[in-house]
């Protein structure tokens, strides 16, 4: 089957730092992968090069066969790790500039989200907290049904029901021809919820392997493989 | 994807901007009123009242106009500047293509300008001011009219390469997202400069070579330059500038839109 | 139904047990409709995958019956039911017993215990809880 993301030798430099060095990794259909790794080893940029907003220096990116452009924009669903919303719009606005661009944007969908995270639909996003801004982030990006998610930090502002209400979302919107890369440092928090995870350091793939798999040959979680792996 | 584009655009670009220009417009009226109710009535025009009151609504008009143009520049240079930092985020996840992007930034942001020009055509106009020798009338022929609309074409294409200046500016000071404004600023004075030598250099060499080598050296080529230029009317001879100037720009408008173009897809690095 | 999946064991295994559990004490009835993998996924807060290979787990052995386009229902007989609770009941045995043992209680004073204490009835649960 063909992989959803693929990159092959992927680099990409800042300067002298190495964001990303050489990597290899592929994304399989129906697969939610967790990315793991410590801060400044890769996770944003290779999600961010998965979306379309960072071009690599070296190496070949693939989604869904397609090099990256408006096709393979319209396929993947991209979850910033910041606020990326127009502050002047209120929630209303954007879900209904989500639905004119995005033709596999459901409407329904985001507005029972929108509901069930008691959003109201006439504020203006400025006005909003933060916490209830990202929700509102989430509700829009989880309601496209799109092959590839990619989500930097979901989980990171926000209180522990939203997080909770956020993996059951996530799981619910599960379907066999769509991936979910998910960055997160919560790693216990989503550790049963991940098929996969593909731990990143200094740029470069240290390991990516099913969660089944890497228990058993490590014999521990991976919450406790990883603080073992990155010990200060 | 780019009449939506440009739906979005429109919409942002008017919660500032139409109440600016219907302020404007509204200014306009008043000193057209004023104007006429002086005209009608001279007993009116004499008294201060008049006086005073067209000289505030002049100044204001005036102010107007110019808040209006630097408003207009300065939102349209604003937003493609946002296109780069916190708003690209969500623009460049959008699957619609660069030239899209920079089409609908740039239609948006010329209409506005082209409606300022209008406006102060609408206020010319209005000020009713007598015809004197030196100033140029439309005659009702076709030939004045088509010279007319050359104009505005190269209007137009003037306008698109002052943009795209300083898109392209905007484009290239993304490559250092770090330090982004300053960046952008640099390139701007940088590359003005520059075009600036060249452009100085370019003239001296044209005349140079002209005069020097050119016609002396052959007479025939002078003699049928001056030929050609004699046998043509002013219109004609007119519009032929226009339509050169026209060329220049639009190519112009080609080399900065495909290097902004360059640097938003294959150059792309938002912060 | 509540779901409970802790850290240190496999997923998978804990599902099953969680499921069997649930069949056996009527949580969800013999010819019931469970729900379908996404949403016990999403219920359980586990990986829709994982949830999947626990159902054709308990598929395999009899316990669910998937149907091809209405998802699965509870299939186990009377019999199965009752494999499973004998099952499920020496476990429960066998780990108290263990941590009698632990404790340094005998089997005699174990017992004595058992003989002493109230087996819960439908009003002392509503009781405690």
């Amino acid at each position: 089957m063909q992989p959803v993301y693929e990159v092959h030798k992927l680099s990409k430099y800042y300067g002298r730092i190495r964001a990303l060095d050489h990597l290899d990794l592929a994304l399989a259909p129906g697969k939610l992968v967790g990315l793991l790794g410590p801060n400044g080893s890769g996770k944003t940029t290779l999600i961010k090069i998965g979306a379309g907003l960072l071009t690599p220096d070296q190496g070949s990116v693939l989604i869904g066969g397609m090099a990256p452009g408006p096709a393979t924009k319209a396929i993947v669903s991209y979850l910033p790790d910041r606020m990326a919303l127009p502050t002047e719009m209120t929630t209303k606005d954007v879900v209904s500039m989500y639905s004119d661009f995005f033709a596999d944007f459901d409407r329904v969908k985001a507005q029972e989200m929108l509901r069930d995270l008691h959003l109201s639909d006439s504020q203006r996003i400025g006005s909003m907290s933060k916490g209830t801004q990202e929700k509102v982030q989430l509700c829009l990006v989880m309601s496209r049904a799109a092959k590839l998610y990619l989500l930097d930090e979901p989980l990171g502002g926000v209180d522990p029901a939203a997080r909770e209400y956020i993996l059951s979302t996530i799981l619910r919107n599960y379907s066999e021809d769509s991936a979910v890369l998910f960055s997160t440092h919560l790693i216990s928090d989503i550790e049963k919820v991940l098929d996969e995870v593909a731990i990143l350091r200094q740029g470069k793939l240290l390991l990516h392997d099913s969660v089944d798999h890497l228990r058993q040959e490590k014999g521990m979680s991976v919450d406790e493989f990883f603080k073992e792996v990155f010990r200060c | 994807m780019l009449t939506k584009l440009l739906k979005y655009e429109y919409r942002a670009t008017a919660r500032f901007l139409l109440p600016l220009y219907l302020g404007v417009l509204f200014l306009i009226m008043l000193n057209v009123i004023f104007m006429r109710l002086g005209n009608s009535f001279a007993a009116f025009s004499g008294t201060p009242l008049y006086t005073a009151g067209i000289a505030i609504l002049t100044v204001l008009c005036v102010l107007g106009f110019w808040a209006i143009f630097v408003i207009s520049l300065v939102i349209a240079v604003q937003r493609f500047y946002g296109l780069l930092g916190m708003r690209g985020y969500l623009m460049f996840s959008l699957p619609v293509t660069a030239d899209q992007l920079i089409a609908s930034k740039l239609i948006c942001s010329v209409s506005w300008f082209f409606a300022a020009l209008l406006l102060g055509n609408v206020f010319f106009r209005m000020l009713d001011l007598p015809v004197t020798e030196g100033d140029m009338i439309i005659a009702p022929t076709f030939e004045a009219w088509f010279s007319f609309f050359l104009l505005c074409v190269a209007l137009l294409a003037m306008l698109c390469c002052a943009f795209l200046f300083f898109y392209f500016c905007i484009a290239l000071g993304g490559q250092w997202p770090q330090n982004r404004l300053l960046a952008t600023v640099v390139c701007y004075f940088v590359i003005t400069f520059v075009l600036q030598i060249l452009m100085m250099i370019l003239m001296f060499a044209i005349g140079f070579f002209t005069f020097t080598f050119m016609l002396p050296d052959q007479p025939a080529v002078s003699a049928a330059a001056t030929g050609f230029f004699s046998n043509l009317t002013s219109g004609q001879i007119i519009n032929l500038f226009t339509l050169f100037f026209i060329l220049l720009f639009a190519v112009g408008d080609v080399i900065l839109w495909l290097l902004t173009r360059h640097y938003l897809t294959k150059k792309l690095n938002l912060a | 139904m509540n779901w409970n999946i802790t850290a240190g064991r496999p997923v998978y295994v804990q599902l099953i047990e969680q499921l069997e559990l649930a069949i056996v004490t009527g949580e969800y009835p013999p010819g019931s409709r469970i729900p379908a993998v996404r949403e016990l996924a999403a219920e359980a807060g586990v990986n829709p995958n994982t949830m999947q290979r626990a159902l054709q787990d308990l598929e395999s052995r009899g316990l669910l019956q998937s149907q091809r386009t209405s998802g699965r229902i509870v299939s186990a007989n009377q019999d199965t039911l009752h494999t499973l609770r004998v099952q499920r009941a020496e476990v429960y045995v066998a780990d108290f017993l263990r941590q009698m043992h632990k404790l340094g209680y005998t089997q005699e004073e174990t017992l004595e215990l058992l003989q002493k204490a109230t087996f819960p009835t439908v009003s002392n649960t509503k009781e405690e809880s």
